[in-house]
């Protein structure tokens, strides 16, 4: 027995030998030479000319790296032995948009030859860190701090930070649906860029597929970028479309933010280092790109991105400007003044820029989430996507908005609908079709808990049971939205057809125009994100017609809502009436209150732009009380704004009528509160002009 | 109140209260045609008995057994308004004028017969053990506490009274007496299943999680083919994330008893929790058909569905926990389904 085992283990040394000298030959380096291939001349020629062209590439630039990849993937098919071709192929994939495929060839030059190049274990630990194996990073990392002469723009102790903060983010994921737009979106070249309507139902993006513009190859080696733009219909994109000119033209043409009621665009042009154009959509004709903020944006630096507030009156941009700026490209904002000029750019200070680079500023029309993209703060790798919060004037510290939204390559350019249950960003994904494919992401929030019951019988003498008390869980939701959208159609009420006419949104608390905008002339659409917490007096106004008033009153914690509003405009013509819907009198009494004021405005200018007109105010009320009380009580409120009328703004007293209705003329049935709140208005009426 | 409760019993012989021979006869005969279960050819003796010998009171107090039986409460009520007033020891019907009037809605007349009845025969333990229960019921737990005290006084080893006190201690917050009263039951009666998973439920509450796990072992033990012991078991398992162990409890309920709802719905708790979606979803679908108006399940089956990626579903399964009074499930449609 013991000679058998002997015996056995004789073979097995003798296997060993054999074994351990094909293992050390496995890891040796093989060159591209004649002495190595005696048998194939022809691939050998073919192999190191694919390596002359793959050189001549990932020699000229970083940025030209990832044309090497095609030919030294061939090379390496023919000898995947060589350990420099490893290493320029897994470095060449760094500079790709399939970073993650680095790893292998970086793994396999490694073993071949630690020493193949100063920086092995640098981009050793880049390829793990990308592929979100962060122990692994952080031991090459690790190698790589201790080798001399080491390259001053790799910073190991950086990327090791960001390790950490992988560890935990992929620890700890946050719930979304990641899900790609799909073929009739994206295609096998580069998407990215999306912009969206805050409705979700316009987006704009960039491509460097075949059928741009001029149809011609920038010197990356990719056709130039156009915008393309689709809609949403029956739940679906349509087939996207380019941008017909002046927007697109034969260079780059790249989207950078869209308005949230989708009618105007900022655009990027190489121009000038790098500038930020405005174009307005004029109907159904996107106008001219030109500088866009007057002064305040655009410098002999880079600007690359830009984004307008709800309310349209800041721009964020991002420019790597020196003027104080803290490191990179940073976000600054301009303000538009009272005398319509963007005012001087501010910096956004320190609590959103870093000595690193941000980029990719999205403002939320919520009117008080930012999301940009930075390579500071607490990053998992490269650009991640932070979100801060204005509270009290001031930007909330930027919190990592989680993976896998985030990962450990860069990720920029989040745009979220008004709702906040979507976001929109591009990709390199696994499952991408192309290079780089725009995704759809639903935010599902935290997890939410279920509730477990139990119940006792407390009483033998009695079949009363009691359903334990439950504490209900918390509803936690990071990506609510605050914000209600009001859109439709302004028409003429006779002709129905579209009219550009003027939206000016007041907050009736304090008397402020918050924001003007304008509905499409061509299709009469307009679109205005109202955020939560004040009561909105909207007032569409156009030369030629009757203004017309709508109120929303929405209280801070009023979460996200789409309401959709058709209204119609009608003429300046003798007994035509309207709702004044946005003047309000302390209850059961006829004082004015003070969120009344911008209406009665409005109707004094409609009187001082027509001095000959004459009109009746009148006023009705619910069912609720007597007639005769409350006949007085309408007489008495429609007669406080004829005083405000006359004693405030100075109208003649002969151009103004006043009657009281009480209940007699209901425009809805009393039986409802929704219909009793109808019935209590102010109305006026043209009785001549 | 449960049926033993209800069971209003008639008096038996006594012959010799009345003088009158005839009525007697008849008194007799509507006796034993009441005990054939023949109540209305009885009710027919007891009325010949009482227009014979109009002073006859056992007869009107049988009359009103018979007046229960076929559920003429008031005319019950009244014959025994006949029966006290002409009886001289009225603490039985006084009792059972109670129970009759507690099966006629009126639990305040009720209640106020079972403390007279006590108060006239302090021995009978079972008169304020009832007011006790109604007392309960009118939510007045600190009298039903008083009750059900002066119930343990004349019967010291009165086990269900020291059960119910202890869930009227409950009610007004007085935990640890609960605890104390649910030990006693338990040690009077150490078969009585439901006062170990009271108290159980006490400890767990108090966050006493292992001595409750002692107590929920006991009911399992005290009868396993019962299903509510294995619900509040697995319910606390899942608590101290015993999370395998809670699962073999729902099963174990569910095989006991397939139509209780409690365990179809945790057990969807816990697959929902183990990221088992489509299994937490048949569980709470269950859980519905068994029980249609279980808003939480609805609302568990939401959140399910939220997790299946099924937002529509998701938002029309919170839209009716929150007609069915779940308060949270509404701030899920204001969040999730604008």
């Amino acid at each position: 027995m013991l000679n058998a085992i002997d015996n056995l283990m004789r073979t097995f040394r003798i296997f060993l030998l054999f074994c351990l000298p094909l293992n050390l030959f496995s890891q040796q380096n093989v060159e591209f030479t004649k002495a190595n291939f005696p048998n194939a001349k022809s691939e050998l020629k073919q192999a190191n000319r694919n390596l002359e062209t793959g050189d001549s590439y990932y020699l000229a630039a970083d940025y030209l790296k990832y044309l090497a990849i095609d030919y030294y993937l061939q090379a390496n098919t023919f000898n995947p032995s060589n350990a420099l071709l490893n290493f320029r192929l897994g470095h060449s994939y760094l500079h790709s948009p399939n970073k993650f495929k680095a790893l292998e060839f970086l793994k396999k030059a490694y073993t071949i030859n630690p020493n193949v190049d100063n920086e092995i274990t640098f981009y050793l630990g880049e390829a793990y860190h990308l592929n979100h194996e962060f122990d692994k990073a952080i031991e090459y990392y690790n190698l790589y701090k201790a080798v001399p002469e080491k390259k001053a723009d790799l910073n190991p102790d950086k990327r090791i930070t960001e390790c950490n903060e992988g560890k935990y983010l992929v620890a700890n994921p946050v719930r979304v649906l990641i899900e790609n737009l799909g073929p009739v979106v994206n295609s096998r070249y580069r998407e990215y860029a999306a912009v969206i309507t805050a409705d979700e139902s316009v987006m704009l993006f960039t491509s460097r597929r075949p059928n741009t513009t001029g149809q011609s190859i920038a010197d990356d080696g990719m056709y130039f970028e156009d915008i393309l733009s689709t809609t949403k219909q029956n739940e679906a994109w349509t087939p996207p479309a380019n941008l017909p000119n002046p927007v697109n033209t034969k260079l780059h043409d790249a989207t950078i933010a869209l308005s949230a009621d989708g009618q105007k665009l900022f655009i990027y042009t190489d121009d000038n280092e790098g500038d930020i154009l405005l174009s307005t959509l004029d109907g159904a004709e996107w106008s001219k790109p030109v500088g866009a903020g007057g002064n305040a944006i655009n410098t002999r630096f880079s600007e690359i991105h830009a984004c307008f507030s709800y309310d349209e009156k800041s721009i964020y941009f991002v420019s790597n400007k020196p003027d104080d700026n803290y490191g990179g490209f940073d976000i600054y904002v301009t303000r538009l003044g009272e005398d319509g000029n963007w005012g001087k750019a501010e910096n956004l200070g320190p609590t959103i820029n870093t000595i690193y680079d941000e980029e990719g500023v999205y403002l939320h029309p919520d009117g008080k989430t930012m999301y940009f993209s930075s390579k500071g703060h607490r990053t998992m790798g490269s650009y991640d996507i932070f979100r801060s919060i204005l509270e009290e004037g001031k930007w909330s510290e930027p919190e990592n908005i989680g993976y896998p939204i985030n990962s450990a390559d860069k990720d920029a350019f989040f745009v979220v609908s008004a709702s906040g249950k979507h976001g929109y960003y591009s990709s390199a994904r696994m499952d991408a079709i192309g290079e780089t494919d725009i995704y759809l992401i639903t935010l599902l929030g935290p997890e939410k808990e279920t509730v477990m019951n139990t119940e006792d019988q407390y009483l033998l003498s009695s079949n009363i049971t009691e359903r334990e008390a439950v504490i209900e869980p918390k509803v936690d939701r990071k990506f609510q939205s605050n914000v209600t959208i009001l859109k439709g159609v302004v028409t003429d009420a006779s002709t129905k057809e579209p009219l550009n006419a003027i939206i000016v949104i007041t907050d009736n608390e304090k008397n402020e125009i918050v924001s003007t905008f304008q509905s499409n002339s061509a299709t009469g659409k307009y679109l205005v994100a109202l955020p939560s917490g004040k009561n909105y007096g909207i007032a569409v106004t156009m030369e030629g017609y009757l203004f017309y008033s709508e109120n929303v009153d929405l209280p801070k914690s009023k979460a996200y809502q789409e309401i959709e509003k058709d209204m119609e405009l009608s003429r300046l013509e003798v007994g035509k009436k309207i709702v004044l819907k946005n003047i309000f009198y302390d209850f059961d009494k006829s004082t004015l209150r003070p969120q009344s004021i911008a209406e009665i405005e409005r109707l004094n200018t409609l009187l001082e732009v027509n001095p000959r007109m004459r009109i009746e105010i009148s006023s009705h009320t619910d069912n609720v009380g007597s007639a005769a009380y409350n006949e007085k009580l309408s007489a008495n409120r429609a007669l406080s704004v004829v005083n405000y009328l006359v004693d405030k703004k100075g109208i003649k007293k002969d151009r103004l009528e006043y009657k009281g209705y009480g209940f007699t003329q209901p425009i809805a049935p009393n039986d409802t509160d929704q219909g009793r709140q109808l019935n209590r208005r102010t109305e006026f009426k043209i009785l001549s002009k | 109140m449960k049926n033993f409760l209800l069971i209003v019993s008639l008096i038996c012989s006594l012959s010799l209260y009345s003088q009158n021979e005839e009525a007697v006869e008849v008194y007799n005969q509507g006796i034993t045609l009441y005990n054939e279960r023949n109540f209305k050819e009885a009710l027919l003796s007891f009325n010949k008995a009482i227009e014979l010998d109009p002073l006859f009171s056992k007869a009107w107090f049988n009359r009103a057994v018979c007046k229960t039986d076929l559920k003429d409460y008031k005319g019950a009520i009244s014959d025994f308004n006949k029966n006290i007033e002409l009886d001289t020891i009225i603490d039985r019907a006084l009792f059972s004028r109670a129970q009759v009037k507690y099966l006629d809605g009126d639990k305040e007349g009720a209640l106020q017969d079972f403390k007279l009845s006590a108060s006239k025969n302090p021995q009978d333990a079972d008169a304020s053990y009832f007011a006790g229960g109604i007392c309960y019921e009118l939510g007045l737990y600190k009298e039903a506490v008083e009750e059900f005290t002066k119930a343990i006084e004349s019967k010291s080893d009165f086990a269900e009274a020291y059960h119910d006190r202890a869930g009227a201690k409950r009610q007004i917050s007085d935990f640890d007496g609960a605890i104390a009263d649910y030990r006693q039951a338990t040690r009077l009666r150490p078969k009585m299943v439901i006062a170990y998973n009271n108290l159980g439920s006490v400890l767990r509450q108090k966050g006493d999680l292992q001595a409750a796990l002692v107590e929920f072992n006991y009911a399992v033990q005290a009868d396993p083919s019962e299903s509510s012991s294995f619900v509040k078991r697995g319910r606390l398992k899942y608590d101290m994330e015993d999370f395998e162990g809670a699962m073999a409890d729902f099963n174990k309920a569910i095989q006991n008893n397939p139509k209780d709802v409690y365990a179809f719905n945790n057990r969807g708790c816990l697959k929902n929790k183990q990221k088992d979606y489509a299994g937490a979803l048949a569980d709470f679908d269950q859980a519905i058909k068994l029980d249609s108006s279980y808003g939480y399940a609805f609302m568990n089956r939401g959140i399910a569905k939220e997790n299946l990626n099924d937002l529509t579903g998701a938002c029309n399964d919170w839209k009716n926990a929150t007609g069915l009074g779940v308060s949270i499930a509404n701030q899920f449609v204001d969040a999730e389904c604008n």
